[in-house]
């Protein structure tokens, strides 16, 4: 039945809308071999899992679709039933800053993908070099990386919501060729890359949130209010979260 | 498997929600030819020795599979067309009376009697036949066959029938059924693609292949096989089932013990050979075909109850 609204009814509602330039790219969850892969490579742990995701200007929230299967039991009618849950790859796009680590970090991640006969010898720029992968989920040298996150936020401090997306078994599947030219001298250097996942999470999956109950973006006062507390920093001497072992 | 340890791919953890495939490798027992001992059981050889029912504790070890990429279940018996026509059929019922009255004492002191009775018998059926056709048209007809047939035995190769659809435009009604035949024994083919995603997961799939292909593999040297040469000993065989958890699969059938009767393993599935680091293939496909060691009888369905699945 139709509602009789006035603008002062709908005005809270899209008064408030969400806006696309306000998220956060953080990635993580990469294996030790990896990371130190990447630190010989001038990209360290740090930069990786504090200053990458802020490199990126534009990401796109992961999408997904129903492979779907289809019925007529009812002669003219056709039902659909969903089967299959299929996750589409992510495009972000970087800044590249001067000392080239966004670009070194996606190159040498996807190079790292198929170093399993290593690249230290002097054989790797020879032409009789082969390429081998290494392991996807080995514990100490998998390529994929299982806690890379993007978090949708808005500005204004009252509103704590925070929508996130949580990939498991990421990596680069797809680095763009960086294009260079003579031009403009304010021109900034971008690196486009895809990156493929096994699936992602609406939600947090961290074991902390998880036992909060509020992973998944479930709610729950009292999980709510506990994070609140830790996350405000009253939590100084680290004792909820050394307990509750925040992960 | 030398150790009886349990093989699973992938190496994750088993929760109480997953599916997958068991399959337990066991020592294969012959059937034997002994049945029961009292006179209601005597011909009942499987039961008791049949190769369908091997004993718990003749399990080699295990191996737990995700679920294939397809699931089947084709159950078969096997039924033909046959006919019979009303004469033929008459003559049978004569011959089984004779039969009746048949002892093997006689048959070993005059065989010839015996042997001329029954002709005898069959000869009357025929007399009878004629005599029972009262229009001459049909008699005329019946004569025709008989003397076809009576032809046949000198080697004339005349089609009895024929000759009676040729003359009246008739054919003796030919009692057509289907008639059961016997039974056929089930046939799966289970493929499965493995991806070893660490350097663990890699050597237990190595070691899952090995072992199928050396438990479906026939003994030439295996205690019992005499001396070497001279026999060879059946492989093992596997008891599959498809599981939930801990449990039966609530849905899918059950599977009698199975002889594994052919593998297939894909080692470049990518389509180009790459590897991992230690040169295990990225990507295999491992087919295998199994086919039960007894057919599937409406008994076996009676200690199924409706939450352990579709049944055989």
């Amino acid at each position: 039945m139709r509602r009789e609204l006035t603008t002062q009814d709908v005005r809270p509602l899209i008064g408030n809308l969400s806006r696309t330039n306000l998220y956060q790219v953080e990635f993580g969850g990469l294996s030790s071999g990896l990371s130190g892969y990447l630190n010989s490579r001038s990209v360290s742990s740090q930069f990786i899992a504090e200053n990458s995701g802020l490199m990126c200007y534009e990401a796109s929230l992961p999408g997904s679709s129903l492979s779907q299967v289809q019925s007529s039991n009812f002669h003219g009618v056709v039902e659909n039933f969903a089967h299959t849950r299929v996750f589409t790859p992510i495009t972000l796009s970087f800044y590249c800053d001067n000392r080239y680590r966004t670009l070194r970090m996606l190159e040498h991640w996807m190079e790292y993908v198929v170093s399993g006969n290593g690249t230290s010898n002097n054989n790797y720029g020879g032409n009789n070099y082969n390429y081998r992968l290494r392991y996807p989920n080995d514990p100490g040298t998998g390529y994929k990386s299982n806690s890379t996150s993007i978090f949708k936020f808005e500005g204004d401090k009252e509103n704590r919501s925070v929508m996130e997306y949580s990939f498991i078994g990421l990596f680069p599947s797809n680095l763009s060729s960086v294009p260079v030219r003579y031009g403009p001298n304010n021109e900034i250097t971008r690196v486009t890359c895809s990156f493929s996942y096994d699936r992602y999470v609406a939600g947090s999956i961290r074991s902390f949130d998880s036992f909060l109950g509020i992973s998944n973006n479930q709610q729950n006062f009292v999980g709510n209010s506990i994070k609140k507390f830790v996350d405000a920093g009253w939590d100084t001497p680290g004792f909820v979260s050394t307990i509750l072992n925040r992960g | 498997m030398a150790s009886q340890r349990q093989l699973r791919y992938p190496l994750t953890r088993i929760e109480s929600d997953s599916d997958y495939l068991a399959i337990n490798v066991v020592k294969y027992n012959p059937p034997g030819f002994s049945g029961g001992s009292g006179s209601g059981d005597m011909f009942n050889i499987q039961p008791k020795n049949g190769g369908g029912n091997c004993s718990k504790k003749s399990i080699q070890g295990s191996i737990l599979l995700p679920m294939p990429d397809s699931i089947l279940d084709s159950n078969q018996t096997n039924w033909e067309s046959n006919s019979i026509n009303s004469v033929a059929a008459s003559a049978i019922g004569n011959i089984k009376q004779t039969l009746d009255t048949f002892t093997l004492d006689a048959a070993i002191k005059d065989p010839s009697k015996v042997l001329g009775d029954a002709l005898a018998k069959a000869q009357s059926t025929a007399s009878n036949a004629l005599e029972a056709a009262q229009d001459p048209a049909v008699r005329s007809a019946l004569e025709n066959y008989f003397v076809g047939n009576a032809v046949n035995l000198f080697g004339a190769n005349v089609d009895a029938t024929s000759l009676l659809s040729r003359e009246r435009g008739l054919v003796l009604n030919p009692n057509r059924e289907f008639l059961f035949k016997g039974v056929e024994l089930r046939s799966f083919d289970f493929s499965f693609v493995m991806n070893p995603r660490s350097e663990s997961e890699s050597n237990e799939i190595k070691a899952i292949i090995n072992t199928f292909k050396r438990r479906m593999a026939a003994k030439s040297s295996a205690e019992g096989s005499g001396p070497r040469g001279l026999f060879i000993k059946a492989p093992d065989v596997f008891e599959l089932q498809f599981k939930r958890g801990s449990s039966k699969h609530p849905f899918l059938y059950s599977m009698k013990t199975c002889a594994l009767t052919k593998m297939t393993v894909d080692y470049m599935r990518t389509g180009n050979y790459i590897t991992y680091e230690d040169s295990t293939p990225v990507q295999l496909a491992m087919a295998l075909s199994f086919t039960e060691l007894n057919p599937v009888y409406a008994e076996d369905y009676n200690n199924i109850s409706p939450n352990e699945g579709v049944g055989f």
